[in-house]
């Protein structure tokens, strides 16, 4: 610190809180208040590490940055979020940029290419492929438990069903068994569970060839039509989804294992392989596209 | 939850619920924002895969990212963070693979930021942005990009990348403060004579004696007067020459090609033994300063401490409105935090003063003081 500094602390200091057009040009010297400005920084920063900062960067953190910037996080929520802000330099910056980022885009908007909107809504319809949520029902360890609730249904079904029938072993061959042609797959049949064919859950329709998250696109492309987790919904239930404040509710406390994909046309299908590679930077979207160019202020020796 | 967010939010819904209608809906006001993104992130031959990347981050983890969305932001400042989220993301993990290819990318991303962060910390000295941005660019590349490549995955890339440029901005500004020393005519002459020359040769004022009465506002009790002001810089300007922008620590360049057979008289760029000592004083001061303002900040509430926070981070006073926007609150809010924090300055002032005077005095009862006050209001 100066001794201009020392003796005109409390004046620069204002000078720093007051508003741009309160100060005449050449009435301090930057390189001063800058110093000063910086100097400040660096003394609270001393006092924020003192506080560890809650680092969060999950997808909720986002929606609370989101709704902070919008003015609409309040009370308690607030005070804890500006605690972790001034607790966290990394944070404060993230947050500066963003609002910056924001205010730019507010000011310069920029139309989609047609073609490329196309494809993001291929891309977005179609099946994820992130290793989550593809993961099977039966995947190990569910498979283990599976494979135990199916012996213990066995074990219960078989000595019972011998129990009901009254040692009648012969029962294949009476007369008043059913006769269906074929005979043991037609069981087999009305034993499985019936799968409903794809129905609506509200007032948009929803297409018969849509496929579940899991597979690889080129297993969608191929399979049949699988049935949605989220088709079993009735439809009653699905249309509250559909509507404000109980949708919110749903939304809130509805934690399905495995979502329902926007439906997809078939004749997105093809686009869908290229699309929705697994890595962007596969597939033909990646044959026009340049490789980035360090520039000049790359070492030319690395 | 007013009627547009619930809309927003029942749009959302509507494409977690698998409704073909609600994703159009949505994918037709998505698209803008994410592109919009894009095009100020991404800009260039990537911009389209960059795109489809968020598209794709979008959709994963069973599209968790938007069922995280809660409602309670509009859904397009929501969808800008997850679209800048999910662009810095794959940003970081480029830069770890491969830094040299992914170096200009990672320029195109953080250009606009560390430019305004350059203008906020040295706001009136536009030869030097471009300088000082190549510095900070030499900074994050050097040894094999070691910098940005600590990036340890935990918190937001965005940020831990800022954070490193604002250090090394403060360095920067710690350097360029030139080492200044009266000259001998004027440092023997009065107190009024030397902050004239301070005004106007340091602080960059108009020779003027109306501009440099109000320069000096608050350094003289009473205040002198206007005709006292014109005579001393009068007198001055017979002394020494009135040059702005006389600043001792940038020192000028010496072309090469001003070297002769005979030589070249090169001035001896160590610190004499007075200049060190001077630079040994205003450490001291510094530190005593940060220390100062660590203790005085210890009780304060997080509110005020993210408007000093804020206020700081920049030389020239921020809009009220960018301030608003960034603490989240009402421009109204802004002016009261304004007040509570020109309260604690000044008794940030007094603590210094008092030491000064007393310096075995403990700070804590005064800064008690100082803090409750500061709530009080």
């Amino acid at each position: 610190m100066t001794w201009i500094m020392e003796r005109h602390l409390r004046a620069q200091l204002e000078r720093l809180l007051a508003e741009a057009g309160d100060r005449a040009d050449g009435d301090a010297a930057d390189v001063l208040r800058a110093r000063l400005a910086a100097n400040v920084t660096e003394g609270l920063e001393q006092q924020a590490r003192a506080a560890p900062a809650n680092v969060e960067d999950d997808a909720e953190d986002l929606a609370r940055v989101a709704a902070y910037l919008d003015g609409r996080l309040t009370g308690s929520e607030r005070a804890a979020f500006l605690a972790s802000l001034a607790a966290s330099a990394r944070r404060r910056a993230d947050l500066a940029s963003a609002a910056a980022l924001l205010d730019a885009i507010e000011v310069e908007p920029n139309p989609v290419p047609a073609e490329l909107s196309a494809r993001a809504g291929s891309a977005f319809a179609a099946p994820a492929i992130d290793a989550k949520s593809a993961r099977p029902m039966l995947a190990l360890p569910n498979r283990a438990i599976g494979w135990s609730l199916a012996t213990l249904a066995l074990l219960v079904l078989v000595p019972g069903s011998l129990v009901v029938v009254g040692g009648r072993v012969d029962w294949l061959s009476h007369s008043e068994a059913p006769v269906h042609s074929p005979g043991a797959p037609a069981r087999l049949e009305e034993a499985a569970p019936q799968v409903s064919p794809a129905a609506p859950i509200d007032s948009f329709e929803l297409k018969a060839d849509a496929p579940a998250h899991g597979p690889e696109p080129s297993d969608v492309a191929r399979s049949a039509p699988q049935p949605r987790p989220c088709e079993g919904v009735p439809a009653a239930r699905a249309n509250e989804r559909s509507t404000g404040v109980d949708a919110e509710n749903t939304m809130r406390s509805s934690s399905p294992g495995v979502p329902c994909p926007p439906p997809v046309d078939a004749a997105d299908r093809g686009k869908m392989l290229d699309a929705t590679g697994v890595d962007s930077e596969h597939g033909a979207a990646a044959a026009h596209r340049s490789i980035p160019t360090p520039s000049a202020i790359l070492p030319s020796g690395r | 939850m007013s009627s547009a967010r619930r809309s927003d939010f029942a749009l959302v819904a509507g494409v977690l619920a698998g409704n073909s209608g609600a994703t159009t809906r949505f994918l037709e006001i998505a698209c803008p924002i994410l592109w919009s993104i894009v095009r100020k992130l991404e800009p260039g031959a990537d911009a389209e895969s960059a795109f489809l990347h968020i598209v794709e981050a979008l959709k994963a983890d069973g599209y968790a990212r938007l069922r995280a969305f809660d409602g309670r932001a509009q859904l397009s400042t929501y969808l800008a963070l997850v679209a800048r989220d999910a662009l810095s993301e794959r940003l970081a993990k480029r830069l770890a693979a491969t830094p040299r290819t992914a170096w200009s990318a990672f320029e195109r991303f953080f250009e606009a930021d560390i430019r305004r962060r350059i203008a906020q910390r040295f706001p009136r000295d536009e030869a030097a942005w471009q300088d000082l941005y190549q510095d900070i660019c030499v900074k994050l590349v050097e040894d094999d990009f070691r910098r940005v490549r600590g990036y340890d995955g935990r918190g937001s890339f965005v940020g831990y990348v800022l954070t490193i440029v604002e250090r090394t901005l403060i360095d920067q500004v710690r350097r360029d403060v030139p080492r200044r020393r009266l000259p001998v005519a004027v440092a023997r002459s009065s107190r009024l004579d030397q902050q004239i020359y301070i005004a106007v040769v340091w602080e960059r004022c108009p020779a003027d004696a109306k501009r440099v009465a109000e320069a000096l506002r608050g350094r003289f009790d009473p205040a002198p007067q206007l005709a006292e002001i014109g005579t001393a810089l009068q007198r001055l300007a017979a002394a020494a020459a009135f040059k702005p922008n006389d600043a001792p620590g940038r020192r000028e360049a010496m072309p090469l090609d001003r070297l002769t057979a005979s030589g070249v008289e090169l001035a001896d760029d160590s610190s004499t033994p007075e200049e060190h000592l001077l630079l040994q004083e205003e450490e001291r001061s510094r530190a005593e300063l940060l220390s100062a303002i660590s203790a005085a900040a210890a009780n304060l509430p997080s509110e005020d401490r993210c408007y000093l926070q804020t206020m700081f981070s920049a030389t020239d006073p921020l809009p009220p409105r960018e301030i608003a926007r960034i603490m989240g609150c009402k421009v109204e809010d802004v002016y009261r935090l304004r007040q509570r924090a020109r309260r604690w300055i000044a008794h940030l002032a007094e603590r210094l003063e008092k030491r000064r005077s007393c310096p075995s005095q403990q700070d804590e009862g005064d800064l008690d003081h100082g803090t409750a006050s500061t709530r009080a209001t």
